[in-house]
């Protein structure tokens, strides 16, 4: 345990452990999804409504168009299948990254 | 082959007839009560001979001979002679009374059957070819209405009237014949039965009529006042217990009665006149009788009791219990009530004496808590062992329980107690740590049926996500089977969404242990962005990863699983710094479009420090301490004297950018005094004309070589943070509410006022109970940000904007 560090003097305070802990986010402005309305932290409406099975967190994920706007994924894609289309600016949608 | 007998003479073939046939009979019939000796085979033959030689004529066509009728009527005729000359006379005429009356009228009747049954035999010539052109009833039938008519329709009244005249015999403790009682009601149901087959009027179906007139309907009367005089008695006189004791033996009695003497079908109004007059007509008077009635059962605990009380209601339904529940759910509310009062007059005193009481083990408030358990573990086991699980009392327990449980205990929710309770139970600085898991487990589900009468659930949640949040960073849980368990009967009772955070947070921290493993094989591949002491790494184990010599270790929480931290940030030395930074390169690495926000308050570490030479036994100490108190120690590497606002500038990164928050003055000063207790005085604070200044105590003699500081974050209960903790139920409850709104309307797409408060009401209600206005509110709000509409005629219609 006492293994000196090679600095000549030894400090009167050395951190020996250092356990952090940090909050993620989805790097987004909004906070909620436009389409589902639920907090962008939050699992999408249809996620939240699986009564049954615990949804793994990072199956519901959220996803960018190139006009920068996102929303979850799961609602994204189904409304894509009606609208190729952003709902927020109506730009013909392209996805731009997801997060992961 | 013999020729075909001649027909004869009516008058010659009756004077036959009645020489060889009716009178021998009749006189063995007086005699014996029995005609099987009264003729010999040939005789019978012969007889019914005769019967073919009188009906028979000598053309063969039709229409059929006149005497057929004439023998038919004379038949008739004959019975009836008998019937009146004989019969009538013997039950009437001695003047017989009760018992005789019924034994001379069963003989009678005996006898009446064989002479019928010998009449339908010998004159069956008529019953197969007279009766049905003719359209009369054959002649049993014929027979049987003869009996009714002559005598049974003269007596009837005095058959009657001994019946139940034995019946109170019996009732009063005599022992009466009740084969012959039996027999009488086996008369009563035949005179209905055989009468007149042909018309089957609807009310006549079961044939049961002259039963149901003559004899069911005279007996349930005289029933029910011979049992209205009686309760009378009973209700003033008798204790509650005693009367019920009666009641059931009565009942039972009366039962048996029926089985024994009268109709089957008679059983169930039988019981019904005697729960009517036994039962319903005394049950409120016997229920809230004051040294014995339903209260007193229950407060004495009286099982027997309460079991016979629910056997002898409950056939009732609903009806019978619905006032015995009223009076037992008023019961424990009143219990519930006083135990609350208790609790709090408790609390308050414990309060006033200011004594934290650090025993831990006998707070009030778990006291409070544990009689609430174990008020309603006792009701639980009333309702399986006494009233059979039965929904009217389930609910009964379930609506008194809502009515007191969500009484508040002083400026403390039950809500919060709970969460306190379970957080104490689930930690190993708390009730967890000295018992076995089972006890635990048995405890949590106690709490849980509990949990589910509170109308503030989401609040329970608040302070559960905060509790469980700080047992799992601080590594203080008592197991993580325990809390996944807890997790699991709470997302029972309350359904998956209740749950998510609780388990978005378990499961953040197992990914946090993924990533220990991770973020060690990034480093060792990518070694060109990882300076790092390699030497040491190479032989450390996965738990002790270190860092430019710093064991280190990161937990990434998914913002929105656990609770709001504050967003304060705070300057790091450079040793930590090197961390974390590393640790944010390897993170982006392996994610996309997160960011992450590092929370010092969350952040500890362990300092070796050699500056205390206070106790020349200890030459360096390890000290626990939190971020902050890292970075305030590390400045006393370069000097022993620093001002305050030194310090207070040494936490900021001048060069952040604008908005960044730091610690403000009163937390600083707070922190501040974490290091200047008596128990910890690692600096002393002197005060001066420029302001404070913290000087290093190198006197301080610390008893022991590991320390670990009290955190100023560490009170979840005090006062400001409770306030936040409503402040944020309050902001949930918005949210909650407005998406319960937008789900009602995108699914209903117009709908008025009324039925939106109900249908969103009605589903938070397993969270909250939201208040009308509340709801009202959110709905402006809505309005205002073009989600609804009102209708442009009807006000109080709204319509969904897609």
């Amino acid at each position: 345990m006492d293994i000196d560090t090679a600095t000549p003097e030894k400090k009167r305070f050395e951190v020996k452990k250092y356990n952090a802990v940090a909050l993620w986010a989805w790097d987004i402005r909004v906070d909620n999804c436009a389409i589902c309305r639920n907090h962008i932290m939050d699992l999408c409406i249809e996620c939240q409504a699986k009564q049954t099975a615990v949804v793994r967190p990072e199956e519901c994920v959220v996803a960018w168009g190139v006009c920068n706007h996102a929303f979850h994924l799961h609602c994204i894609s189904k409304w894509l299948k009606t609208r190729n289309a952003c709902p927020l600016d109506n730009r013909a949608w392209d996805f731009q990254r997801y997060g992961r | 082959m013999a020729t075909p007998p001649e027909p004869i003479d009516f008058k010659d073939g009756w004077e036959f007839l009645e020489q060889n046939g009716f009178s021998p009979l009749l006189d063995t019939l007086e005699e014996f009560g029995d005609a099987k000796l009264t003729f010999k085979a040939g005789q019978l033959v012969e007889l019914s001979l005769m019967v073919y030689r009188v009906c028979s004529s000598k053309q063969s066509a039709p229409p059929p001979p006149p005497q057929r009728e004439d023998l038919y009527r004379r038949v008739e005729k004959r019975i009836n002679q008998y019937l009146e000359e004989k019969v009538l006379k013997a039950v009437t005429e001695k003047e017989l009374h009760g018992e005789f009356l019924l034994k001379e009228l069963v003989k009678r009747w005996n006898n009446h059957c064989i002479l019928v049954g010998w009449v339908s035999n010998r004159f069956r010539f008529l019953d197969l070819y007279y009766v049905k052109e003719a359209v009369v009833p054959k002649l049993a039938v014929m027979g049987f209405r003869c009996f009714k008519e002559t005598v049974f329709s003269q007596i009837n009244n005095d058959v009657r009237h001994a019946v139940l005249q034995l019946v109170q015999q019996e009732r009063s403790g005599q022992v009466v014949d009740t084969y012959l009682l039996r027999c009488i009601k086996d008369i009563f149901v035949e005179m209905g039965m055989n009468i007149l087959p042909s018309q089957t009027h609807e009310s006549e179906a079961t044939g049961l009529q002259v039963y149901e007139q003559e004899l069911e309907e005279p007996f349930l009367n005289s029933t029910k006042d011979f049992y209205r005089a009686e309760t009378a008695k009973w209700a003033t006189e008798l204790s509650f217990h005693d009367f019920m004791v009666k009641a059931e033996q009565s009942i039972e009695a009366e039962l048996t009665r029926t089985r024994a003497y009268l109709h089957q079908k008679t059983k169930n109004l039988v019981r019904k006149c005697c729960e009517e007059e036994i039962l319903k007509h005394h049950q409120e008077h016997v229920l809230t009788k004051e040294s014995s009635g339903l209260v007193f059962m229950l407060v004495e605990n009286q099982k027997d009791d309460l079991e016979r009380l629910f056997r002898l209601f409950s056939p009732m339904g609903e009806y019978g219990l619905s006032m015995i529940a009223k009076i037992y759910r008023e019961h424990i509310e009143a219990e519930g009530n006083a135990l609350v009062e208790a609790e709090k007059s408790k609390m308050e005193a414990q309060r006033e004496e200011g004594g934290k009481g650090k025993g831990g083990a006998s707070k009030p408030e778990f006291d409070c808590i544990e009689s609430l358990l174990a008020l309603h573990d006792r009701y639980l086991s009333l309702v399986k062992e006494c009233f059979a699980e039965s929904t009217i009392f389930k609910d009964a327990t379930k609506e008194a329980f809502e009515a007191f449980v969500n009484e508040d205990f002083g400026p403390i929710s039950t809500a919060e107690l709970c969460a306190n309770y379970s957080d104490s139970l689930l930690s190993q600085n708390g009730m967890g740590a000295k018992m076995d898991e089972d006890k635990i487990e048995s405890l949590l589900d106690k709490l849980v049926l509990l949990l589910d009468y509170l109308s503030q659930k989401d609040l329970f949640m608040e302070f559960a996500q905060k509790q469980l949040a700080k047992r799992l960073l601080m590594e203080r849980s008592v197991s993580q089977e325990l809390e996944r368990s807890f997790i699991q009967k709470l997302k029972l009772k309350c359904g998956p969404p209740y749950t998510m955070k609780l388990e978005g947070m378990i499961t953040d921290i197992n990914i946090s242990d993924e990533h220990r493993k991770t973020f060690r094989e990034w480093c060792n591949e990518n070694q060109d962005v990882a300076p790092m002491d390699t030497g040491d790494n190479a032989t450390t184990t996965t738990n002790s990863f270190k860092v430019n010599g710093i064991v280190f270790n990161a937990h990434v929480l998914k913002s929105g699983h656990w609770p709001h931290y504050e967003k304060e940030t705070v300057k790091l030395p450079s040793p930590l710094y090197d961390c974390i930074e590393l640790f944010q390169k390897y993170y982006c690495a392996r994610t996309e479009a997160r960011v992450l926000r590092w929370a010092p308050t969350l952040g500890k570490g362990v300092l070796e420090s050699t500056a205390f030479i206070g106790n020349p036994k200890i030459g360096t100490v390890e000290l626990t301490v939190n971020t902050y108190q890292i970075c305030i120690l590390l400045m006393y590497n370069e000097k022993d004297e620093i001002p305050y606002q030194e310090i207070y500038d040494g936490l900021r990164d001048q060069a952040a950018p604008e908005g960044t928050m730091y610690l403000d003055d009163d937390s600083m000063k707070q922190l501040l005094l974490t290091l200047c207790t008596k128990r910890y005085p690692l600096l002393t604070k002197k005060s001066g004309e420029n302001g404070d200044v913290y000087a290093l105590n190198v006197n301080w003699a610390p008893n022991k070589r590991q320390k670990t500081l009290p955190l100023p974050s560490a009170k979840i209960t005090a006062k400001e943070t409770r306030g936040a903790v409503h402040k944020a139920v309050e902001e949930d409850r918005k949210h909650a509410i407005e998406s319960a709104i937008v789900r009602v309307m995108k699914h209903h797409r117009t709908l008025s006022h009324q039925h939106l408060v109900v249908e969103v009401t009605d589903k938070l209600m397993q969270l909250f109970t939201p208040e009308p206005r509340a709801i009202k509110n959110r709905i402006e709000e809505l309005i205002q940000r073009e989600f609804l509409r009102r209708d442009a005629e009807d006000q109080s219609l709204y319509h969904y904007i897609a």
